[in-house]
Order: structure tokens, then sequence, then C-alpha cells
């Protein structure tokens, strides 16, 4: 599956526009770890915990957008963008969309 | 755009000044450099860049790094008992308070709906965190790093 955030493939040619497909994921860090950041708030520095929350966040939604495209017989997806916003504190919510095609042989 | 790939000195000229060579290689340089000024305005030019690229980013510990000093047998042993300390206490403050209340000279009602509250919510929390042990071995996405 080939993923890319511009509009074509170069060196391909789109033969079919499939539609958009997404994968979103909200995950939300365990107590221990809210509570190590909500010190690092406090002493500065890179919050690790929640790093690794919303790298967990980006892997899984692009997971579920390529289970998406692939479900629906696509072999790449262009214009790939991704969305973040808080829907609770210490929680991470991703969202990843693009246009799924069919690509020429 | 035309890329062109580095000469075996000047690989040599970088790792010297990242300071990536073994002694014995260090001390080889060392001697040519004394001998080729080519070769020491190369390593001037890469240190000088060190210089400039520290001024714009200041160095930061590699993830390696991070995760050495999370793996240190101390630091975690004295961070687990530190959060063992902070649940038994939160846990007792809880208890106290609950028992306070129960002892009190207040409305039976309120007891119960503490009470109960104070269960509920255990048993609720109880619930989601078997089920969140249960379904972690499952989950890959617990070992992304970033």
């Amino acid at each position: 599956m080939i993923l890319t955030t511009t509009d074509a493939v170069p060196g391909r040619t789109i033969q079919l526009t499939i539609g958009v497909v997404r994968g979103n994921t909200v995950r939300a860090a365990h107590m221990k770890s809210d509570v190590t950041a909500w010190m690092k708030n406090l002493v500065g520095g890179e919050v690790h915990e929640y790093t690794k929350l919303m790298a967990e966040a980006r892997e899984q939604a692009l997971d579920r957008l390529e289970a998406e495209a692939r479900a629906k017989g696509a072999d790449a997806i262009v214009g790939l963008r991704f969305v973040t916003c808080e829907i609770a504190e210490g929680a991470a919510e991703f969202l990843a969309y693009g246009t799924a095609v069919k690509l020429a042989p | 755009m035309t890329h062109v790939e580095p000469s075996a000195d000047q690989l040599s000229a970088m790792a010297y000044a990242d300071g990536e060579m073994d002694a014995a290689a260090r001390a080889g340089f060392e001697a040519r450099l004394a001998r080729e000024p080519e070769l020491a305005r190369e390593v001037a030019a890469h240190q000088r860049l060190h210089v400039l690229a520290r001024e714009v980013a200041p160095p930061e510990p590699e993830d390696f790094e991070w995760a050495r000093i999370a793996r240190s047998p101390l630091r975690r042993a004295v961070l687990s008992f530190a959060v063992f300390l902070a649940l038994v206490g939160s846990v007792g403050v809880l208890g106290y308070g609950e028992w306070c209340l129960l002892c009190s000279d207040a409305p039976v009602f309120l007891k119960w709906a503490v009470s109960l509250a104070l269960v509920g919510f255990s048993v609720w929390f109880g619930i989601v965190a078997r089920d969140r042990m249960r379904t972690r071995a499952f989950d890959p996405y617990t070992g992304v790093k970033r």
C-alpha cells in the first residue's frame, strides 16, 4: 500500500478514484503516565509519556486507514492528512484521512 | 539537483569531528592531520559546523540515552516504591475519609450515598482495569516509541 501526502503517485497513473478513507483512534495514557506528565509540566522538558501516546495513536490511525483502503480494493492513498484534537485531558485523538485510489498496472 | 557522495577522507573527517573514532583510529588520523593541511581544513569546517548546529538547536540526549536512564535498576526500584507509596497513601486517605464519615453525625442517607458511590466506582474501575490488563497483551501499539 502506497501512502503519500501528494495528490498523485509520481511515476504512476491513477486508474480509479475509490473515495475518501479514514482511520481514527482515541488513546489514553495510564494513570502513572498522567501523573508523571503532570510532574514534568512543573519541571519542563519533553513529556515522553505523551510523545509515546501520540505515536501510538498515529500508528493505530494509520493502520485503520490502510485497512479501510485495502478493504475497498485500493492500492494507494493519496492526499494523506493527519488531524489531532483534544477530546479529553490526557488522551490523544488522531484522525488520518486520504483518498483511496487504484493505480494503473 | 546533483547528489555527490562524500569521499573516504570526508567521511573520516566527519567521524573525527563527531568523536566517533576509537583511540587507535583517532591517533592515526591525527598523525595524518599534521601532514595534510587539506584534511585539517575539512575537519575544521566540520567542527565549525558543530558549533553552529549547537547554537541553532541545543543538543538533546538521544533516544537510547533516555532508554538507558529508564532502565537503571535503582531508578526503577525507587520509582516503583514511590508509586506504591502514593497508591497506598491515596487508598488510606479515601478509606479514612469514609471511616470518618461513617463515624460522624452526618445523615444516614449521606453515609449510604457516599459508601455506595465509593463501592460503585471501585468496582467500575476494577472492571475497566481488568479489561485493560487482559487486552494489553494483544495491543500492538503499546510498543510504539514515537
